[in-house]
């Protein structure tokens, strides 16, 4: 098998690094390692974003397939709430929360037949002009032969795991996650940030009858262990103002850990090879940045691709791609610092 | 081209909800319009009281000022321009209506008013007496009742600024002042009354009332009076709306009597769908009789609402009752008797005819009711003829044993229902079974008559008129007495003859009430009678060439200025009104603020299957007070039902109380549409969860069995101890359907399988909303993913009615 591109990983990434190159005429296949039942999170996109999508013409897909949203509040270790109110913005007044599963399924009838169902990659070959990648599913073995090899696979970073390359924590922040029934208690804008003693948590609405409150707290935290019972939480939460009266007073609720750390591999790209979306560099999520990252990257990803095939591989991915993104992440190093000593969180 | 704006006089009604035009409900453009709809909502998600909002449209007209057809907005550009006011704490008490002494040629009034001085007109002082005008008493300099005025500037949007509010404030200060002296002398400031907001919309203009917000400058004073309150504001107000329209070098000022509109805002409707039993539209017709062919369709609308306040009021729902008689010649098998003009039919008729009430007021000894200064001695010699319909107190309320202490329909009606006692009438040649039907039919008139883009522009100034009440004037609900006269009028002509072919409906006219001019307003803004004013002031003011005639020349709040103060004392206290006998009980104004209502917590508990048909009919019939639908000092701890605490808490309560709405009864042995009083607190612990999309028909492409539309909604709460129902519109009362088969799985698993088709019997039919609640308890209390399909199985066409899943 042949193509121009082969993108590891059927995430936002994926799947829309290769609805960007099928506009530009570029042949792409996505390898899938099959279904898997995400649990909705509710990812919010800024305005700012919306430039960015309508410039890439799928502005009105992300709209078919989310809500409005007007802003946020948040209480950052301060006696106020300050108010976002995204109306302040000069182009789109209004961000969007995806319904992420349905996104998926729409993007994914502009390209049904470029994806590949595997079981594992049994091997990868990057030394030669054109890269091979050999992959087995249940049956039998497939190589597939094409320019250039996109690691999508989010934080798990198969690709790069697989010839060597190293993560970088760069915090070990983890998340706790649990699914609540709506109380009476109004959250402006349906979010909401607020910090506690141990970390900072945030609410968010996800439907009509359920929010989504997560934790953010260190694994290094002496009491991130007892984030993972929701009986504890009313008392985790006690000195919250908001967080702790979206809790509902009865039941019990079930909570999921995620790693929500602050990463980056040694390498974003190679010779004939490049990371994108969480791959290539994965924030802390005070940032809400995921899924504007993995957009922002499959534009610059999908520029580049376009000339290193245009140019027959001549150009350096590492110095038009990896070093843009590094210092995308740098900044946002930076930034999160300057952020963190705000606060007197115990890390 | 002339161009003139419509509707000519425009109502908006108050609610706390916002002022938004997807949170309002709009004043109805065609009469009877909203009669039946069963899906209307009149609280907002969060249980506010939707505002009823006025939009008003510019049209071209013929060089006779016919309207031709809407102005198209893209074609010009459009300024529209609003100048309200509030002027009752400026205006007189109200005793009761001044023009009841008078001689006139108006054809509202029977003579007798006059000739027999049946219910004088009593003599009135201003209300708010210690606020003086110093340039009348000690040769000072200041008119501080020009205070009183809420009179904010007049406010302005176009294309380029579309939305403004009407800021006021009361006591208002005067001209180049920054502070009131009223509120100074009390220690305290201006508060801000702001009386409305306005919208240009596409061309049009949208005028969205006030939030509904009364109080006194003292806070400690009481509202005890039911309509004079000194100290007391509201944010009612009316005023001019006009509008400057430019077309390519063309400029167009619609400013004065004959093109600019005019806007008042009322109290709510509770009862929007239920229609006043007389209307002012029957007044502003009746001011001069003009000779009507007449047909079915101008009898037939006092006959119907007469009947269908059955819904607001017990005395129009029991025996006797104009209902009751309805179900008899139905029983009999007579009912087409009512629209047929043959002899054998006159029995009929004339039994009819006679259970009506003269307008001429001549003396009767119908049963007194007693005045509000008690003795013993109510009723020596009183009530010895029965009660004639309807039973309303009337104009001469005021005076025991007038005639006029009950309401007549006016003499425009009654007119009409002579011609048909004698079979003077054109019939209704089709078969109808019951009321119900010859409303719809007529409807239908109206809609049809409003694809007439001429007929448009009038029928919009009808249908608001025929949502007001057009009396007994005490003072009334929105408007009141001065409406039935000719002097309110700038003009008022038959324009079309019949709304549609044989059906009149009294026509449609033009209606332009009669305003001062912008030189004329600031001469006479101000104006009033002095100490006193009456009925002398009104019979020299209509007097052409007599110095009072400013009266009817007028400026802003001159329409409301007249109504009590604050409105929540009327509404609150029009009530019942008792009398010695105990049935029937006579009533106000129930069409707007209702008396006795069907909850629809009754409708809820009929609609057990469990119930037998006895049990059914006892719930239907139990009508409960309609103050009681909220705690105006009805329910609770200190619950006290005295007359002083209904007019205190309605103030703050009025905006909680039910509307009585339209809604499908699914309940066998009662009416399909009932109409039924629901609460703002109903609208609050409800969950609607959106499953599926209304599915428009379509051909089948696919061979059948085929899922055509699906839709997956993940991590849905479901709630242990609530009622849940699938329903197709996000209220929980929307008939509910797919051709062919409805599929519903919860984390994977079919729980529902439901085929309207029948078995692909060639029909579909669709059902009542569908309570799932049995469905669901296995789940309750966890968090599911559903899955709704609907299904082709039959081939043919597909589609779908819209699905929600409603807790509560």
């Amino acid at each position: 098998m042949k193509t121009d591109v082969l993108i590891i990983g059927k995430g936002i990434s994926g799947i829309l690094l290769s609805v960007l190159l099928k506009q530009k005429g570029i042949n792409s296949i996505i390898l899938d390692k099959g279904h898997k039942n995400a649990l909705p999170l509710s990812e919010t996109i800024p305005p700012s974003t919306l430039t960015l999508l309508n410039q890439l013409g799928l502005l009105a897909i992300f709209e078919e397939t989310s809500s409005k949203t007007y802003g946020y509040q948040s209480k950052w270790n301060s006696e106020t709430i300050l108010d976002q109110n995204f109306f302040n913005n000069s182009t789109y007044k209004y961000g969007l929360k995806l319904n992420k599963q349905l996104l998926l399924k729409q993007l994914e009838t502009l390209i049904t037949k470029n994806i590949i169902t595997y079981d594992v990659i049994k091997d990868i070959n990057l030394n030669q002009k054109t890269p091979l990648l050999t992959i087995k599913d249940k049956t039998k073995n497939d190589t597939i032969e094409s320019n250039i090899i996109i690691d999508a696979t989010g934080r798990n970073r198969i690709l790069l795991k697989q010839i060597g390359i190293p993560s970088i924590d760069y915090d070990d922040t983890f998340a706790f996650i649990c699914y609540v029934p709506k109380n009476e208690q109004y959250v402006k804008y349906g979010f909401f940030t607020e910090t506690f003693d141990n970390g900072w948590g945030t609410v968010s609405n996800l439907n009509e009858t359920t929010r989504i409150i997560t934790l953010y707290v260190s694994k290094s935290n002496m009491h991130s262990n007892s984030f993972k019972l929701y009986k504890n939480w009313h008392q985790m939460l006690s000195n919250t103002q908001i967080l702790k009266k979206c809790l509902p007073n009865e039941g019990f609720f079930k909570v999921m850990g995620k790693k929500a750390n602050s990463s980056k591999p040694l390498h974003i790209a190679g010779k004939n090879w490049l990371a994108i979306g969480d791959a290539a560099i994965a924030f802390d999520p005070v940032s809400s940045h995921g899924i504007s990252n993995a957009i922002f990257c499959c534009k610059k990803a999908s520029e580049i691709i376009e000339k290193y095939i245009r140019e027959e591989s001549s150009i350096n991915l590492k110095e038009h791609y990896e070093d843009v993104l590094s210092m995308i992440f740098k900044e946002y190093l930076f930034q999160k610092e300057k952020l963190y000593n705000k606060q007197t969180i115990m890390y | 081209m002339k161009l003139r704006i419509y509707p000519s006089i425009g109502i908006a009604r108050l609610g706390n909800g916002p002022a938004k035009k997807d949170d309002v409900v709009f004043t109805p453009e065609i009469p009877w319009e909203n009669l039946y709809d069963e899906n209307l909502e009149f609280y907002t998600k969060n249980g506010a009281l939707k505002k009823q909002a006025q939009r008003f449209y510019i049209y071209e007209c013929d060089e006779n000022g016919i309207p031709i057809k809407k102005l198209d907005p893209s074609t010009c550009n459009i300024e529209w321009t609003v100048e309200v006011a509030n002027k009752k704490p400026f205006w007189y008490d109200f005793n009761n209506s001044l023009d009841l002494s008078l001689q006139t040629k108006n054809q509202n009034l029977s003579p007798n008013f006059h000739k027999n001085e049946i219910a004088p007109g009593i003599s009135t002082s201003r209300r708010n007496p210690n606020v003086l005008n110093q340039t009348l008493i000690n040769s000072g300099d200041t008119n501080y009742r020009k205070e009183l005025v809420n009179s904010p500037k007049a406010v302005s949007v176009s294309n380029s600024h579309k939305n403004k509010m009407i800021g006021g404030q009361f006591p208002f200060p005067l001209e180049n002042e920054t502070d009131s002296k009223i509120a100074s002398a009390i220690k305290t400031t201006s508060k801000r009354v702001n009386l409305g907001a306005i919208e240009y919309d596409e061309g049009t203009l949208i005028f969205y009332p006030g939030d509904g917000i009364s109080a006194a400058l003292n806070p400690s004073d009481l509202n005890t009076d039911f309509a004079d309150n000194s100290n007391w504001y509201d944010d009612i107000c009316d005023g001019r709306v006009t509008a400057r329209v430019t077309i390519g070098e063309t400029i167009y000022e619609l400013n004065n009597a004959e093109s600019a509109a005019w806007i008042a805002t009322a109290p709510p409707d509770y009862a929007p769908q239920i229609q006043p039993l007389a209307t002012m539209y029957d007044l502003v017709s009746g001011i001069h009789i003009d000779n009507y062919e007449t047909d079915f369709s101008s009898i037939f609308p006092v006959f119907y609402r007469l009947y269908r306040m059955q819904w607001v009021n017990l005395s129009d729902f029991l025996s006797p009752s104009f209902r009751e008689t309805i179900d008899q010649i139905i029983e009999k098998g007579e009912f087409k008797l009512l629209f047929n003009n043959s002899n054998e039919a006159k029995p009929l008729r004339e039994k009819i005819f006679n259970l009506f009430r003269d307008p001429l007021y001549n003396y009767n000894n119908e049963p007194i009711i007693p005045s509000k200064s008690i003795t013993d001695i109510t009723n020596i010699g009183s009530g010895t003829e029965d009660i004639k319909y309807p039973f309303y107190p009337g104009d001469g309320i005021n005076y025991p044993g007038s005639p006029a202490q009950w309401f007549a329909i006016p003499p425009i009606l009654y007119e009409e229902l002579k011609k048909w006692r004698d079979g003077n009438f054109k019939p209704l040649e089709k078969d109808f079974k019951d009321m119900e039907d010859i409303g719809k039919y007529y409807r239908e008139q109206y809609l049809e008559a409003a694809k007439d883009t001429s007929k448009s522009a009038l029928l919009m100034t009808k249908a608001v008129l025929e949502t007001l009440y057009g009396g007994g004037f005490h003072p009334g609900v929105e408007l009141t007495w001065p409406m039935r006269h000719k002097e309110m009028y700038k003009e008022n002509t038959l324009v079309y003859p019949e709304v549609t072919n044989n059906n009149s409906l009294f026509g449609l006219r033009e209606i332009r009430i009669n305003t001062a001019s912008k030189k004329e307003q600031t001469e006479i803004f101000y104006n009033d009678f002095g100490f006193q004013m009456n009925s002398d002031d009104v019979r020299d003011s209509i007097q052409p060439g007599n110095p009072k005639n400013w009266l009817w020349k007028n400026t802003p709040g001159d329409l409301t200025k007249w109504m009590g103060i604050p409105w929540q004392s009327d509404a609150g206290s029009c009530q019942k009104v008792f009398l010695d006998s105990q049935y029937p009980i006579p009533a106000w104004w129930a069409a707007n603020l209702p008396v006795d209502v069907l909850t629809e917590e009754s409708l809820v508990a009929m609609r057990n299957t469990k119930l037998v048909p006895n049990t059914i009919e006892y719930l239907y019939a139990n009508r409960s007070p309609w103050l009681m639908t909220t705690d105006t000092g009805y329910v609770g701890y200190h619950a006290e039902g005295g007359y002083l605490n209904g007019l205190i808490n309605m103030v703050y309560k009025w905006k909680n109380i039910g509307v009585v709405a339209a809604r499908k009864a699914h309940v066998d042995g009662i009416p399909e549409t009932v109409y039924v009083a629901s609460e703002s607190k109903n609208v609050k612990n409800k969950t609607t969860v959106f499953l599926g999309k209304a599915y428009p028909n379509k051909k089948v492409t696919l061979p059948p069995p085929n899922i055509f539309y699906s839709n997956t909604r993940e991590m849905i709460w479901i709630p242990l101890g609530k009622e849940a129902y699938l329903s197709s519109n996000s209220e929980g009362t929307g008939e509910v359907y797919v051709d062919d088969v409805l599929e519903l799985q919860i984390n994977g698993k079919t729980i529902l399988n439901i085929d309207f088709s029948d078995g692909c019997s060639g029909k579909i039919t669709p059902t009542s909303p569908i309570n799932i609640t049995s469905f669901l308890e296995a789940y309750s209390n966890s968090f599911v993913n559903i899955e709704i399909n609907y299904i082709d199985n039959c081939g043919g066409a597909e589609s779908s009615s819209e699905f929600y899943l409603i807790f509560k």
